[in-house]
């Protein structure tokens, strides 16, 4: 928290914050925020600021199907901030478990998860992505394993660096002289020294799983419909789009603007850690 | 007043007279006379000159040669009779043949067969070859060939589309090299119609003997050759020298894969990488028209989606259960939001309003109320978890069109869940879910398609839909030669595939294209049956 509240006070974190926060509100209110059902078919085609049939606006217009653009956005919102922040927790679980043992272990432990996690990471990621989707089929929940499956292995190699190093200092090696249980050691002594880089990476690491929600959406693999999906709405839009650009325009918007909230944030956490260590 | 004379030169059907009368008291079309008429036998030539009509001519001189660059998917083709697209087929018809051509106006034409003429029950045809057909391997063109392939068709053991379709057909007589009988079970109008289905390529009689892989040799009777073919990639034609019937202008063909997705094949179009698109979605409609020296092609087809309920599977076994499905789904605006409106309201029995026979029975009404109370006496008073499997093998209008569905029965209490697959995922599947979303092709005449999904023990009868009053319902209809009686015929079967609640069939979805202005002479056919013989390249 004391880096976050450093971090803000630098102009680009700030901004970076308001638009994650933007769309985090937006992904926790989206039912009073949104003007409309984001299901529900009215007008086809309508442009930005078009009068609805009730006498409002469809303030980004309709897509093919005559839904709100605008709701869809916002709702869409709560898709990819809570998938997407189920998927990270899930491959930090993972990763983190991982490379504390490793880390900590070292030895047979340590050569046995190396192994698996470089094998995971010998595979182009996308790749990885559609092949497990594909297999399992289009969920939420399989784009969680999908996720935690590919992003695991590249926390578990943080996290096993910064446990290596944690252990090899005083702290560690006196609690486990006066024989204190491994699993504390790790939870207590090691993870928490650990969380500065976590923090920084997890703030990347979201934006990327956002754009991998997206572009599973795009791909056709993501969420089933009707859920909206910023990856899917691009997708269905993506033909028509020289005649209706706000079909694709506004997603992509949303999508790269929580992607650069996400990246200055991470930004700004990291030099107010740097900051912090030399203070 | 002309006289009607058949192709044969031999008397006309002893129905041909009345139906005549009717088209001159004004009591049928134009166009149903001229299909009924040209179906019997009659020549086009000669029907045409009674309407007072003349077939479209050409406006322009055609240029000989050049190449016409035909974006489609090229997919595997071993036994003709077994394919399942209509892509295929494109490649096969420009180099073997049918023995009859179905025109784009839907007018039964002679192909390799020169003439036909049903016995008066129409039970019995008569058929004769064009004379002087050679294979592109210099066998001479025969009767043989012909009784090998219908009766591969028929055979108890054929895997075929084809089983169903002529399942009426018991024997195959050759009278000599040019000319063979068709005895039939029952009388059966559509028999030369048929004859065009896109499993119906006539192959030469050595197939099966020569390995049954037509690409690894392919030998035809058509204006092209096959000259190179690669699955997923391309597949070239080039003229060859010899054949029988008009030569064609362009030099060669050369089908172009650009995957599955249309924009692709529009931005390929655009860029002038290919030369003619035969299918677009409405999504892609209005980027086509604004651009520069392409043209957009579209036509009426009776092709559609048919959201089908498996009556042999829970919760579809019950049929107050597909009634309310049904009640609950509004076709008229499934059209609008899922398909733009481009097409024509379909009324759940597979018949549409321009096919011949169609004979029309009350609007349908939505009625929600009336579902729920059906659901609730089905024993789901609150409400019904359903999933309906898709693969939008046409494009993604198949799920617009269902998204539509599940905003609207969910007013019932169905929550409808959408298992979108991809197609290639879907396909294998497609007969065997309980709840499915499948596209149907364009066929002339509604009981060709009637005949395959819907008559019990059909080939690809989805629904398992199993009723001996529909099947003698059926068979009477086919058997009849005035469109007029035929179309009341045709109102029980109707009825009675309307009254099973089989299927909730939103609509007749029109048809698109894209060609660039270059390419002449070239319609679009309304099953895609895409004849390139008259094309050209300014």
């Amino acid at each position: 928290m004391r880096n976050l509240g450093r971090a803000l006070r630098r102009p680009a974190a700030a901004i970076g914050f308001a638009m994650v926060s933007v769309w985090v509100a937006c992904a926790l209110f989206a039912p009073w925020l949104a003007p409309y059902d984001p299901l529900k078919s009215q007008v086809p085609l309508q442009f930005p600021f078009d009068r609805a049939p009730d006498g409002g606006h469809f303030w980004l217009g309709t897509d093919l199907l005559g839904r709100d653009i605008l709701s869809r956005l916002i709702h869409g919102a709560r898709t990819v901030v809570f998938w997407a922040g189920l998927a990270a927790s899930s491959a930090y679980i993972v990763g983190i478990t991982g490379g504390l043992c490793a880390g900590f272990y070292r030895g047979i432990t340590d050569r046995v998860l190396s192994f698996l996690a470089n094998v995971v990471l010998s595979f182009p990621v996308l790749v990885l992505y559609i092949l497990i989707i594909v297999t399992l089929g289009a969920s939420g929940l399989n784009i969680v394993l999908a996720v935690t499956f590919a992003s695991a292995p590249a926390i578990f190699r943080i996290v096993r660096a910064l446990s290596i190093d944690i252990a090899s200092r005083d702290f560690v090696s006196a609690a486990i002289t006066q024989g204190e249980n491994a699993v504390r050691i790790m939870l207590v002594d090691i993870l928490p020294n650990a969380t500065g880089p976590l923090v920084v990476d997890a703030c990347l690491r979201l934006g990327y799983i956002a754009i991998t929600i997206g572009t599973l959406g795009f791909l056709g693999l993501g969420l089933p419909p009707p859920t909206p999906d910023w990856g899917g709405m691009v997708n269905e839009g993506r033909g028509m789009a020289m005649v209706f650009p706000h079909l694709v325009v506004f997603p992509c918007i949303a999508i790269s603007s929580l992607m650069l909230g996400l990246s200055l944030l991470a930004d700004g956490l990291r030099e107010a850690s740097r900051s912090g260590s030399r203070a | 007043m002309f006289k009607l004379r058949t192709n044969s030169g031999r008397p006309v059907h002893p129905d041909v007279p009345q139906v005549t009368d009717l088209f001159l008291k004004g009591e049928i079309d134009r166009r149903a006379f001229l299909r009924t008429v040209t179906l019997l036998g009659v020549s086009a030539s000669s029907a045409f000159a009674v309407t007072g009509a003349t077939p479209a001519g050409a406006q322009e001189t055609p240029k000989k040669g050049g190449a016409l660059r035909y974006g489609s998917a090229v997919m595997e083709i071993n036994d003709p009779m077994m394919i399942t697209w209509t892509q295929p087929s494109n490649v096969l018809r420009n180099v073997v043949e049918y023995l009859t051509r179905v025109d784009e106006d839907n007018m039964t034409l002679p192909s390799l067969a020169a003439s036909w003429d049903p016995s008066a029950d129409l039970t019995t045809w008569k058929f004769k070859l064009q004379p002087n057909v050679k294979w592109s391997n210099g066998d001479a063109f025969t009767t043989e060939d012909v009784a090998f392939n219908i009766r591969r068709w028929i055979a108890p053991e054929s895997k075929s589309s084809n089983k169903s379709a002529f399942s009426a057909v018991k024997d195959v007589e050759i009278v000599n090299d040019l000319e063979f009988t068709l005895h039939l079970s029952r009388p059966t109008l559509a028999i030369p119609e048929m004859l065009f289905a896109y499993t119906c390529p006539i192959l030469h009689r050595k197939f099966v003997e020569q390995g049954g892989v037509w690409t690894k040799n392919p030998i035809g009777t058509g204006p092209y050759s096959l000259v190179e073919f690669a699955v997923g990639q391309k597949a070239t034609l080039r003229r060859r020298d010899g054949y029988w019937g008009k030569a064609p202008h362009l030099d060669e063909i050369r089908f172009i894969d650009l995957g599955t997705d249309v924009s692709a094949s529009i931005q390929a179009l655009a860029s002038n990488q290919v030369d003619l698109v035969p299918a677009i979605n409405t999504t892609d409609i209005d980027v086509v028209k604004r651009l520069p020296n392409v043209t957009l092609l579209s036509g009426r087809a009776a092709q559609t989606i048919c959201i089908r309920m498996q009556g042999t599977q829970k919760p579809f076994d019950d049929i107050r259960v597909r009634k309310a499905m049904v009640l609950a789904s509004d076709n008229q605006k499934m059209l609008e939001l899922g398909y733009r409106g481009l097409g024509v309201v379909a009324e759940n029995h597979h018949v549409a309003p321009f096919h011949p026979e169609y004979f029309k029975l009350p609007p349908l009404k939505r009625d929600v109320a009336q579902a729920k109370a059906l659901l609730a006496e089905a024993g789901y008073k609150d409400g019904l978890d359903v999933a309906l499997t898709l693969g939008n093998t046409q494009g993604r209008w198949e799920q617009d069109t269902a998204q539509i569905m599940q905003q609207q029965v969910a007013e019932a209490g169905i929550r409808m869940r959408l298992d979108v697959k991809p197609a290639s995922e879907f396909w294998p599947i497609w007969d065997k879910v309980p709840f499915g979303l499948t596209f149907w092709a364009h066929r002339p005449l509604a009981v060709m398609t009637l005949d395959l999904a819907y008559r019990a023990g059909g080939s690809w009868n989805e629904s398992r839909y199993a009723s001996a009053e529909f099947d003698a319902a059926l068979n009477k209809a086919t058997g009849i030669v005035d469109p007029k009686a035929r179309s009341q015929a045709m109102e029980s079967v109707e009825r009675i595939l309307q009254d099973a609640a089989v299927m909730v069939q939103p609509y007749w979805a029109d048809r698109f294209g894209a060609m660039s202005n270059k390419v002449r002479g070239f319609r679009l056919h309304p099953a895609t049956y895409n004849n390139l013989t008259g094309a050209w390249l300014a």
